[in-house]
């Protein structure tokens, strides 16, 4: 059944522009919040899990349970678990399907040839997306209210975070499997910008996720480096390079920080958190030193 | 037509390996000339400089080296013991085999109880290669046959290889598939030139004892065995031989193709009809080979860590397709 709502969102400003667009796709143009909502994409299962109200979202998708990327396994545990394929999302008779622009492309086309109402969420590359995605949910979901409140207190912890600026702001850079750095704009550089570091990748002046030689990287010198808990200690050739000798050597271990990836996967209000661990990481190294 | 006096054209080569392994070292991210830090009391580069060409140039280069001189030597004793001008590890599917092997290793965890695990087990992969190709075409003196059982050993390893990667529950295992099919020895380190420098050598050892047998060979079954050539130990030595070194040098660098292929013909008309000849030329030529490759490709695109095997495949694959077209326009005359 579905429950017919009053007017889901309020007309003023800019917001009736993306209204406008929404209309044209969402559920929210017949005036009801969907009922029955799956979600196939990571960062929009964690951000319709805060979003959503109970009941309304019924399946996330199987990474949201992976305790190596998703902080929310606990939240995601009692909802059906989806790979992403269209059989099985369609099975579930969803009246919304959430998906990110650049997963599961084949489903997505696929889905929507099928007639399911599917809403695209571009992945977040920096704070301003955080909050426009979550304004986007809460349309699509009818929690407007609720999601408004999940943005200013996001705002709020953004601000408390955020450290005052220091005499000498040191300089951070990550370093992943494959040799994996992030690039400006991104919400990597985002974070460590926030918390009070300069990021190497946008001093780099990098796009994107980049591949940075090992040679590259000695040369640039970041002062610290930053890696991923949870995926560095895996086995493979991907993080060989992670224990390669000349970056041991290089960058010692006052030098080297290691942060929770699964808050830095996804543009959600959790980036706090990232910024918090960061601090606390860098600021433990620093005792250390005294 | 005069031919190069041996020794010559082998002095020759060595220098040429030698030119290659300074440039090597030489080229990167930045030019670092190699003789400035090396030499006491040279000024100009720090201690980055140092570190990058001791820990990451120079092992790149010698496994690049001994890499190549392994595929080289094989190739030219594979086609000497099989009479079989295409015969190759790569084409043959044992260095495919080889990258199962070590994928095997690393996702089973077994890498991490024992670092030898590697390459034990990479080259028992290409162990097992080997001796399915003597069991499958053996008998059979048809050139093509054993290729084509080298192509359906490649592929059959090739997907065994991204099966285990796609099961492996490591997010960034799948984005190891290319690197074992193709091959790179981009930021290799010591680690993997002292895990694979003793098979590397030992199995190079078994394949120069297969010379004196490759000569006879050369005459013919019958005629090798009247001159009193054991074949028999001769196809161990070459079996195994093959299998370690074959395999120790994938487990580090992924499966490099064609250059077993291309050395040896290219240096068979320099040093004349004599198999045994053709082993230190192709092993040195092969080092050549790769170290040019592994040149070309920080040169070419530095930016984009290129795989290897996409270099020697390009140049390897229209020459096999050459080969191929004279070796059947041979048979037909």
């Amino acid at each position: 059944m579905r429950k017919a709502k009053a007017s889901v969102v309020d007309f003023r400003g800019v917001s009736r522009l993306l209204l406008v667009l929404f209309l044209l796709t969402a559920q929210a143009a017949l005036g009801a919040s969907p009922q029955r909502v799956v979600s196939m994409n990571l960062c929009t299962d964690q951000l319709a899990m805060l979003v959503a109200e109970p009941g309304q979202l019924i399946s996330v998708s199987h990474l949201a349970v992976d305790e190596s990327a998703s902080v929310m396994v606990e939240e995601a545990r009692p909802l059906i678990i989806n790979q992403g394929l269209a059989e099985q999302v369609i099975r579930l008779n969803p009246d919304l399907v959430i998906a990110g622009t650049y997963t599961t492309r084949a489903t997505v086309n696929l889905l929507k040839r099928l007639g399911v109402k599917v809403a695209e969420f571009q992945p977040a590359y920096s704070f301003a997306d955080v909050r426009s995605n979550l304004k986007k949910m809460g349309e699509l979901l009818g929690r407007d209210a609720h999601s408004s409140r999940l943005t200013d207190m996001f705002d709020q912890q953004l601000q408390e975070a955020g450290r005052t600026a220091e005499a000498i702001i040191p300089v951070l850079g990550s370093y992943g499997a494959n040799s994996y750095t992030g690039g400006g704009s991104s919400l990597e550089s985002e974070i460590v910008t926030a918390a009070g570091f300069t990021h190497l990748g946008s001093q780099l002046q990098l796009q994107g996720s980049s591949k940075l030689p090992l040679e590259s990287l000695i040369y640039a010198n970041p002062d610290l480096l930053m890696s991923w808990q949870r995926w560095s200690d895996r086995q493979g050739r991907a993080v060989e390079i992670l224990q390669h000798p000349a970056l041991e050597q290089w960058f010692g271990p006052q030098r080297r920080i290691s942060v929770d990836s699964r808050y830095w996967i996804c543009g959600t209000p959790y980036t706090v958190s990232a910024i918090q661990q960061l601090q606390a990481a860098v600021a433990s190294k620093e005792k250390d030193d005294d | 037509m005069t031919r190069l006096p041996y020794p010559i054209l082998l002095s020759g080569l060595a220098l040429l390996v030698a030119v290659l392994f300074v440039i090597s070292i030489a080229i990167g991210q930045v030019w670092i000339n190699p003789a400035s830090v090396l030499l006491p009391g040279a000024h100009g580069y720090g201690e980055a400089d140092r570190l990058i060409l001791y820990e990451i140039r120079v092992p790149r280069a010698v496994l690049a080296l001994l890499i190549g001189a392994t595929l080289g030597l094989s190739g030219a004793v594979l086609q000497g013991l099989l009479r079989n001008p295409l015969a190759e590890p790569g084409l043959l599917g044992i260095s495919a085999s080889a990258s199962l092997g070590a994928v095997i290793a690393i996702y089973s965890g077994l890498t991490a109880i024992f670092a030898y695990a590697l390459p034990i087990s990479a080259l028992a992969g290409a162990l097992i290669a080997v001796l399915l190709l003597r069991g499958l075409a053996g008998r059979s003196a048809d050139i093509l046959t054993i290729i084509l059982s080298g192509v359906a050993l490649t592929s059959l390893a090739g997907a065994l290889t991204s099966l285990a990667l796609n099961m492996s529950s490591n997010p960034f295992a799948a984005l190891e598939i290319v690197f074992w099919m193709l091959g790179s020895l981009a930021d290799r380190s010591w680690v993997h030139v002292g895990m694979a420098l003793p098979f590397i050598l030992t199995g190079m050892l078994l394949l120069f004892a297969t010379a004196r047998a490759l000569d006879a060979l050369s005459l013919g079954h019958d005629a090798a065995q009247s001159l009193g050539v054991n074949l028999q130990r001769t196809n161990t030595l070459a079996i195994l031989g093959t299998a370690i070194s074959v395999g120790a040098a994938t487990a580090v660098s992924g499966a490099i193709g064609f250059v077993g292929l291309i050395v040896p013909h290219l240096l068979r008309p320099c040093v004349g009809n004599k198999p045994s000849r053709l082993l230190a030329a192709s092993a040195l030529g092969g080092a050549a080979f790769l170290l040019l490759a592994d040149i070309s490709i920080r040169v070419l695109l530095p930016e984009k860590d290129l795989k290897l095997g996409v270099v020697t495949a390009l140049i390897g694959a229209p020459f096999f397709l050459w080969l191929l077209h004279s070796v059947k326009k041979r048979a037909q005359v």
